[in-house]
């Protein structure tokens, strides 16, 4: 109901300005509105659930679904017409006074006074201390077992929270209403996943809004800085491979962080925002919101009488919004028809700190996988560049669980099979990897989780001008963006890996489904 | 002639009156949301409709029982205005929540005598909200919304959907009287896609008259090809979704 007003009233030009009323209730919201001009507040016309409050409760009152707007008084008989016609009472509390003072009255009497600009600005500032000391990188241990296979990582990997279905939760909300999603987020013929996900901006027009997330939390105590900034790309990446235009990015940041009294914890916090700031700049993306919930700590006294603190590890939930001209020219993720081309597009590095395959036990130690910007940004602006030239089929960002498993779920998303061949992946080998065998450098090709790169898939009779397309940039860009053939989709119902020396994995597409949807 | 007009009946809580009125101008009516009060206020303003669109939402937030609020708002302010319209022709079509208003009013399946409700939609076997697509297999019968259609694939997104008779009888009598006009089909793998146990798949009913329609699918979310979940690579995009020849029989009917 609430919400049907304020659509209404913001149709018809009803408020200047709104604020939802949150932490600190009217206090905040109409403390924030009112911060330049000031107001005159008669909290005795608040409506109150409850007889007995105080002013003092009525004015810091946190009770929901309410919210303060500024009224001009000629358009108050519309407004409160529209509250009426939705059901909704709105009640006037209050003037903006321009006078630069907040006035609280209660029942006749001045319950509160304050300057304004003393309110805002006049506490004094807190001064906390950080620290960060980069943990030491472990060495790369391989953990494996001794029958392991490129197979048997790939099922692990599927299952793993990160990478497994969200289609339990995602069907228990309504994610069609209003009709305007084009690009949902389990789509093609297997109901596979999606990268970002597109909306119609108005019903019967053509352009787009695209969202997409990034999310890197298994690096926050590895390298807060390469968590944020991981995260802040994969956003983009999402982004760009559901159609997003990289040159038009707007970001939200979403901090969840622990206790940031601790110096340690703010080492991180101030790591992590240090990458906000170089991600934004270094893709003329601005952050045009965000939230965050501080103080995540679970506090316990043991048996001996010891407490103990645990913060939650350092996250950043990166958003990425964008715009695509027209919805109809999108592609989604799930592979298409068979004699189609895969390609790679953007360099891979041996790096596997914090990565899927150290959670499913077969590595452990090394480095985290950094953000290369500048050619992030190459990446980005080829993509986008082929998907608008018309040159794909399908795109898919590589993100948890690396290329294998962008693969095996635009398989599953297509219902279709699909032949890898690892050899072909550019790779940049820092020596990452030490005492690897054959297997050890494969798993590493196929399930590095290096940023800021993309699967895509190329109709055959567009593999020509795609590859002059690549070519032409790396010439032009130097060698920042490489990308490469690395296999295409194929008749049958498996999806067949070939190692660097030439072995056969291969796994049928039911079996990647059922993995993926948790089954066994 | 003028293009016939629909009017959206919407309530607090109602989310799909927009694409429900872009549906049905685009398949050539002229459609105007109204607000139940408005319309409680002045109830001569259905007069300028030939059609009646309950859509789909959280009526009153689904306090109660879905639809529940609504269904009493419409009959106890509005009760001769909805069998006037009825009775002078008009074409009345609920959708997932409308539906649940249109079985609670007694406009569709109720006692002739008591006008008690015989047939009502009660809680999914799952217990949970569904967001899903599934395939359809109309028998339309004389109902003038599915002239047409047989097998099409629609979403569905609701929790309280299961379509329940009061007795087997009252399902067969339905039955038989070809009311029971909308039914849940097989997927691709010969897989049920009844999403929440409805008895017989019973996805949609009419009236006697074939003229009121109530049916959990949404065929608003279906109009362009591009808002089905595989349209990408496998549907020409700027072809018509399944869903749109529902309201370009209903405009047809009353042109």
């Amino acid at each position: 109901m609430l919400a049907d007003f304020v659509l209404e009233a913001s149709r018809q030009r009803l408020f200047h300005a709104i604020t939802d009323c949150g932490a600190g209730g009217l206090s905040s919201a109409v403390g924030e509105m009112a911060a330049t001009l000031g107001a005159e507040v008669d909290l005795d016309r608040v409506p109150l659930k409850y007889d007995g409050l105080s002013a003092t409760e009525a004015w810091i009152s946190e009770a929901q679904e309410r919210m303060v707007l500024a009224v001009a008084p000629a358009d108050w008989d519309k407004l409160a017409r529209v509250a009426a016609d939705e059901g909704v009472e709105a009640t006037a509390i209050g003037t903006f006074t321009g006078a630069g003072t907040l006035v609280l009255r209660w029942e006749g009497r001045t319950a509160g006074e304050l300057d304004c600009h003393f309110l805002h600005e006049g506490r004094p500032r807190r001064r906390l201390a950080s620290r960060y000391v980069p943990p030491a990188v472990a060495p790369v241990a391989w953990t494996g077992k001794a029958d392991d296979s490129l197979s048997a990582c790939l099922l692990d990997l599927l299952g793993t929270p990160d990478i497994a279905s969200k289609e339990w939760i995602i069907r228990q909300y309504d994610h069609e209403v209003q009709g305007c999603s084009i690009v949902k987020p389990l789509l093609g013929p297997g109901a596979g996943p999606a990268d970002g996900t597109v909306i119609r901006g108005v019903l019967g027009r053509d352009r787009g809004i695209v969202l997409g997330v990034g999310l890197r939390h298994r690096l926050g105590t590895l390298d807060p800085y390469q968590m944020a900034a991981g995260g802040i790309v994969e956003a983009i990446a999402n982004a760009v491979a559901a159609g997003a235009d990289p040159a038009r990015i707007a970001l939200l940041d979403n901090f969840c962080w622990g206790d940031c009294r601790r110096e340690e914890s703010l080492g991180t916090l101030v790591e992590a925002c240090r990458a906000c700031y170089d991600m934004a700049v270094a893709f003329a993306a601005p952050f045009v919101s965000g939230k965050d919930s501080l103080n995540n700590v679970f506090a316990w006294t043991d048996a001996g009488g010891t407490h103990h603190e645990r913060s939650i590890p350092p996250t950043l939930l990166a958003t990425a919004m964008g715009q695509v001209e027209d919805i109809h020219r999108v592609v989604t993720p799930d592979l298409k028809h068979v004699g189609n081309r895969l390609a790679i597009v953007g360099l891979s590095r041996d790096d596997l700190a914090g990565s899927q395959l150290e959670l499913v036990g077969r590595v452990r130690g090394g480095r985290v996988p950094e953000v290369d910007a500048t050619a992030c940004r190459q990446v980005f602006e080829s993509v986008a560049a082929a998907q608008r030239a018309g040159l794909l089929a399908a795109c898919h960002d590589c993100s948890d669980g690396g290329l294998a498993v962008a693969v095996a779920e635009m398989a599953i998303g297509g219902g279709a099979a699909a032949r890898i061949e690892l050899a072909g992946v550019p790779l940049q080998a820092a020596g990452n990897a030490p005492n690897g065998s054959a297997l050890h450098s494969d798993l590493t090709i196929a399930f590095t989780e290096t940023p800021g790169r993309f699967i895509c898939e190329v109709p055959a009779a567009a593999a020509d001008r795609f590859a002059a397309h690549m070519n032409q940039l790396l010439a032009s860009q130097g060698p920042h963006m490489p990308w490469a053939w690395i296999g295409e989709v194929i008749a049958g119902d498996q999806l067949e890996i070939v190692s660097t020396t030439g072995t056969f994995a291969a796994v049928s597409v039911a079996n990647l489904a059922r993995a993926w949807r948790g089954g066994t | 002639m003028l293009s016939p007009r629909a009017l959206i009946l919407r309530a607090p809580g109602t989310n799909c009156d927009h694409e429900t009125a872009h549906a049905f101008e685009r398949a050539g009516g002229i459609a105007r949301r109204v607000h139940v009060r408005a319309l409680a206020e002045r109830p001569a303003l259905a007069d300028d409709f030939q059609i009646l669109c309950i859509p789909g939402g959280f009526s009153y937030g689904d306090d109660i029982a879905s639809g529940r609020i609504f269904a009493l708002e419409l009959t106890s302010r509005l009760a001769d205005a909805l069998v006037k319209f009825r009775d002078r022709g008009g074409l009345i079509l609920g959708i997932c929540n409308g539906f649940q208003v249109l079985l609670q009013t007694g406009l569709l399946l109720a006692d002739p005598v008591s006008g008690a409700a015989r047939a009502s939609l009660a809680h999914n076997t799952s217990g949970m909200f569904i967001d899903r697509w599934v395939h359809l297999r109309a028998v339309p019968g004389r109902c003038v919304f599915l002239q047409g259609m047989d097998q099409f694939e629609l979403p569905v997104a609701h929790g309280e959907g299961r379509f329940v008779t009061r007795s087997p009888e009252d399902f067969a009598a339905f039955d038989a009287a070809g009311q029971l006009v909308l039914r849940y089909g097989v997927d691709a793998a010969g897989s049920s896609c009844n999403p929440n146990g409805a008895m017989g798949d019973v996805a949609g009913v009419c009236d006697e008259t074939g003229r009121i329609l109530g049916l959990m699918p949404h065929p608003e979310r279906f109009i362009d090809a591009v808002q089905y979940p595989a349209w990408n690579g496998h549907l020409a995009p700027a072809a018509a979704g399944a869903g749109l020849p529902l309201f370009a029989n209903a405009i047809k009917a009353v042109s």
